[in-house]
């Protein structure tokens, strides 16, 4: 795409920050906008027709409607008008994923009877995706529309979850970390066992589902989430039960931790990356770090239900996330870590502060201390989750 | 049947006036804090809707601004949910309340035999926690297999709401003196003008209050609707959803909006009430 | 007149209910995800449901029944002072009282979080005071979690207390007062009586829902506060052992059924709708 600063971003970054000089800002992307889409545009639609299809896509231009359904502020200000613009499909965009076991549980019954569930693409977490891919519900992506799928990170590429990435397409990742409290904590966190300290007794809260609750637990006790055991589960949902019992765990959060870490409610949890961010902007003192032993990463995947009314829209949108340029602007916006490589001067144009922050642009180093959990079977899901239960639940 | 007769009744031998005044402060005084007590987390709302966080949440006081008043609409998503449920509480309730206000009447002018079970039966749905009955609705859904969405929304408020309407109409006009339908009848009124023109308004204030009580009940539901929902977001689920995600001021300013708009239409009822009693 | 009503209730109420009942004596079998539920007779699930969590059930009524005298309490008041007291102003009293329920009472609960933060004036103004519990803080104890009840569901109990009081008829008291009954004579035999039907029904409107209720444990609660309603939602959701979630479900409805009944028949008002 072009070199110049998108002035729409710029508009949304003053707004976020301070309101002055937002108005100014607005007027200029209210010019120069309509002219800047249509050059983005034009070069979108050359990039997708010219590439040889795979025999079961005939390479016919995607029209009509695309339903999306995502969750709740993980898109950004003017990114789907831009789609739309630039690939002439209209999106019917809800954000009504808020929970993917939940989600689940509602769609099930209409998925297994091949019923439409009201969204020709989904954005579930890796974990479901696996799930809905073992039950033959997921299209499959088509490489010939998909052609932007080199910009993707190595690492993601060959997961165990889906080789090849043939079904899903990661949409956003995340850390789970501690986030503490610097003032608080009169000192620096570092490992798990940190939240274990007696000095923040009460004031400690871990999240309560099971994957993003135990997996730097059981990572903290030589244990591994990319091949776990139900004794190491076991021992790990021991070991916070222990406690709980004695009052150090204030409460099990699902992302609700973020009003308790702001207020001063807990000074230390196990949050999401991208969360923090948001935090930090307000609350300089908060602070996030990956335990020395290392933590999971979290991927969530944009994935075609096989009831899909536009398998072709949602291909083009896919293939749309997947520009780096385009990408920048969410991972400006979302604040996570990037599924696609080599974002530091996509994001240094739009906003330089994203590119330097560690947490949205992670240093390789990072990266390699973070394992994804492998898919897990009927049994182990089962049974993990109740053993986790038993411990947050009760 | 209002009371305040008896506080400027004087009897001879007492010192009335005395004995009131103190108790009568204190019990004031214990009512407006009580008042106020409903009124602090609202205050909280309303002032933080004129915060300006830099980050995705409203949690902390950041600095003021009118910002998010001057875009209030800035979520779509957080507008559009709240007109769906404007919406389903206005039709729930106005179907609600016929069918609920039919059997409150009956159960209370006519002691039929079964009565006292449909009483009962009518409490039922009171009794039952709302996961287990937005649960059991949703299996009762996909079974037939009926898409959820809009109209399965609506159908599982009017369930809840039937009972509430039946209690409260039927708490309200128990005690009345029905011998006044008699009169009228006496006096030559069909059953159907007898009821138009002596029972309703009779029983509109109770009326009024079970549809108030609706529909604050369905614009605020969350766990049975959760169920039912389907891919459709109502208020409640977004605002629960932004806590997880992010909570924009906006969603305090449309909580205030509301509420101001609520607050007008109060001013306005009184105040036409004011002026009927005037002229 | 009453058999729309009826019927509507029967298709939408009634009819999941049974199913319901019929899995909770079920035993779950098939794969995770798309599980076949076989119905046997199996109360082994209740058993389950009433041993394992125990303690969630009897906290959850304890709870609640804090939560409604707490409501009775400070609704009286109020209550009274609108009917007796409040002549032209009754109305828009009354409007008022219903106004904040206007707003999500999600919205509402996270407002309290604000409120009573640990560092927040509130907390320190009763700390200095020594009116802190145990825990040293506001949130995430079960003080908050009875508070968050009250004020959610005291709304049930004002409206209701205000239509009974507001029925007593004037010459009742004129008449007791020509019968030189003291203000608390006259209260206790002629006020408190007559307002039965309406804390009865306020009762009820505030118990039950809290029994069962899960938002605010979740919210302003702690891991030693947990409900049976927050075990229910997790047996649904994320567990999926629609069978014990079912039982539980059951038990706490019987349960309810029973206190409620009791209640009743203590307070003598047969018609207890």
């Amino acid at each position: 795409m072009t070199q110049q600063i998108d002035p729409r971003v710029l508009a949304q970054m003053a707004s976020r920050r301070r309101f002055i000089g937002g108005g100014a800002a607005a007027a200029a992307a209210m010019i120069l906008g309509p002219s800047f889409l249509a050059a983005c545009g034009a070069e979108n639609k050359s990039a997708s027709g010219g590439s040889s299809g795979s025999t079961a896509d005939d390479g016919s231009k995607a029209t009509g409607k695309l339903r999306i359904s995502n969750w709740p502020l993980y898109m950004a200000d003017g990114f789907i008008a831009a789609f739309q613009t630039a690939t002439g499909l209209t999106v019917d965009y809800k954000e009504d994923f808020n929970d993917n076991e939940e989600w689940f549980a509602k769609n099930k019954e209409p998925l297994s009877r091949k019923q439409d569930i009201g969204a020709d693409l989904v954005v579930p977490t890796e974990f479901m995706a696996s799930r809905l891919m073992g039950l033959g519900w997921a299209n499959e992506i088509s490489d010939s529309r998909w052609t932007n799928k080199k910009n993707m990170r190595a690492d993601l590429l060959n997961a165990k979850a889906d080789p090849g990435r043939k079904f899903t397409a990661p949409y956003m990742s995340g850390i789970l970390g501690l986030a503490y409290n610097r003032a608080a904590t009169g000192r620096t966190i570092t490992k798990v066992d940190d939240l274990w300290d007696p000095a923040f007794k009460g004031k400690v809260s871990l999240l309560s589902e099971m994957r993003d609750g135990l997996g730097m637990v059981l990572i903290s006790q030589g244990g591994s989430p990319a091949d776990p055991t139900m004794e190491g589960i076991q021992k790990a949902v021991d070991l916070i039960k222990e406690n709980k019992d004695r009052g150090q765990i204030r409460r099990f959060t699902g992302n609700d931790y973020a009003d308790d870490l702001a207020a001063g409610n807990i000074i230390v949890a196990q949050a999401y990356s991208g969360d923090v961010v948001q935090l930090q902007k307000d609350n300089p003192d908060l602070q996030f770090v990956v335990p020395e032993a290392g933590s999971n990463t979290f991927v969530d995947t944009m994935m075609i239900p096989y009831t899909t009314q536009n398998q072709k829209a949602a291909e083009e949108w896919i293939n749309y996330v997947y520009d780096r340029a385009n990408y920048a602007k969410l991972i400006d916006f979302v604040n996570y870590v990037p599924v696609l490589s080599d974002m530091t001067d996509e994001l240094n144009k739009i906003n330089p502060d994203a590119a330097k922050n560690p947490l949205i642009n992670p240093p390789q180093s990072t990266l390699d201390k973070l394992t994804a959990w492998a898919p897990l079977t009927d049994e182990q899901t089962v049974a993990f989750n109740k053993a986790y239960a038993a411990v947050t639940g009760a | 049947m209002s009371t305040q007769a008896v506080t400027s009744l004087s009897r001879p031998g007492r010192n009335f006036l005395g004995t009131f005044k103190l108790g009568d402060l204190a019990l004031r005084a214990l009512a407006g804090l009580v008042l106020l007590f409903l009124f602090v987390p609202i205050l909280v709302i309303i002032v933080f809707s004129f915060n300006s966080p830099a980050g995705k949440f409203n949690y902390t006081w950041q600095g003021f601004t009118l910002e998010n008043w001057a875009h209030p609409f800035k979520y779509p998503a957080l507008t559009s949910a709240l007109k769906l449920s404007l919406n389903v509480a206005a039709v729930s309730t106005a179907i609600a309340l016929i069918l609920g206000s039919l059997v409150a009447i009956a159960l209370v002018r006519q002691r039929f035999r079964g009565s006292k079970a449909i009483d009962t039966f009518l409490v039922l749905p009171l009794t039952s926690p709302e996961v287990v009955m937005g649960a059991s609705l949703l299996t009762l859904f996909l079974s037939m297999g009926w898409a959820t969405g809009y109209v399965t929304i609506l159908i599982a408020h009017v369930a809840f709401e039937i009972s509430f309407i039946a209690m409260t109409v039927r708490a309200r006009i128990r005690g009345f003196d029905w011998t006044l339908e008699d009169a009228s009848m006496d006096l030559g009124a069909s059953p159907v003008r007898t009821f138009f023109k002596v029972t309703l308004p009779l029983i509109v204030p109770g009326i009024v209050a079970a549809a108030m009580l609706s529909f604050a009940l369905s614009l605020d539901d969350f766990i049975i609707t959760y169920f039912v929902s389907g891919s459709t977001v109502t208020y409640p689920l977004y605002v629960n959803a932004a806590t997880k995600a992010a909570v924009p001021p906006q969603i305090n300013v449309l909580a205030t909006a509301i509420l101001l708009i609520s607050l007008v239409l109060l001013a306005f009822g009184t105040l036409y009430r004011r002026k009927r009693i005037e002229t | 007149m009453v058999l729309p009503a009826l019927a509507y209730l029967g298709v939408f109420y009634v009819v999941p209910f049974v199913s319901l009942l019929r899995t909770s004596l079920s035993t779950m079998g098939g794969s995770v995800y798309l599980p076949k539920l076989t119905f046997a007779w199996h109360f082994g699930n209740y058993t389950q449901a009433l041993t394992e969590y125990r303690d969630q059930i009897l906290r959850s009524f304890g709870y609640a029944l804090a939560a409604t005298v707490l409501c009775a309490l400070l609704a009286f008041p109020l209550a009274y002072v609108i009917a007796f007291k409040a002549g032209r102003f009754k109305n828009l009293l009354l409007g008022l009282v219903i106004l904040p329920f206007f707003v999500t009472f999600l919205i509402r609960t996270i407002a309290w979080k604000t409120i009573l933060a640990d560092g927040g004036w509130v907390v320190d103004a009763l700390g200095t005071v020594g009116l802190l519990p145990s825990e040293g803080r506001l949130l995430s104890t079960s003080y908050a979690v009875i508070g968050g009840l009250t004020y959610n569901w005291i709304i049930f109990m004002i409206l209701p207390l205000y239509v009974s009081l507001e029925k007593i008829d004037a010459r009742l008291l004129e008449a007791s007062r020509d019968l030189y009954a003291s203000n608390r004579r006259m209260f206790g035999k002629v006020i408190l009586p007559l307002a039965l039907p309406g804390v009865l029904a306020g009762s009820l409107l505030v118990f039950i829902p809290s029994v069962g209720d899960f938002i605010n444990a979740d919210y302003l609660g702690s891991t030693k506060t947990t409900m049976i309603g927050n075990v229910i939602q997790k047996q649904f959701l994320v567990v999926k052992d629609y069978p014990v979630a079912a039982a539980m479900s059951f038990v706490l409805m019987a349960l309810i059924l029973v206190g409620v009944l009791l209640y009743t028949r203590a307070l003598g008002t047969e018609d207890l709708v």
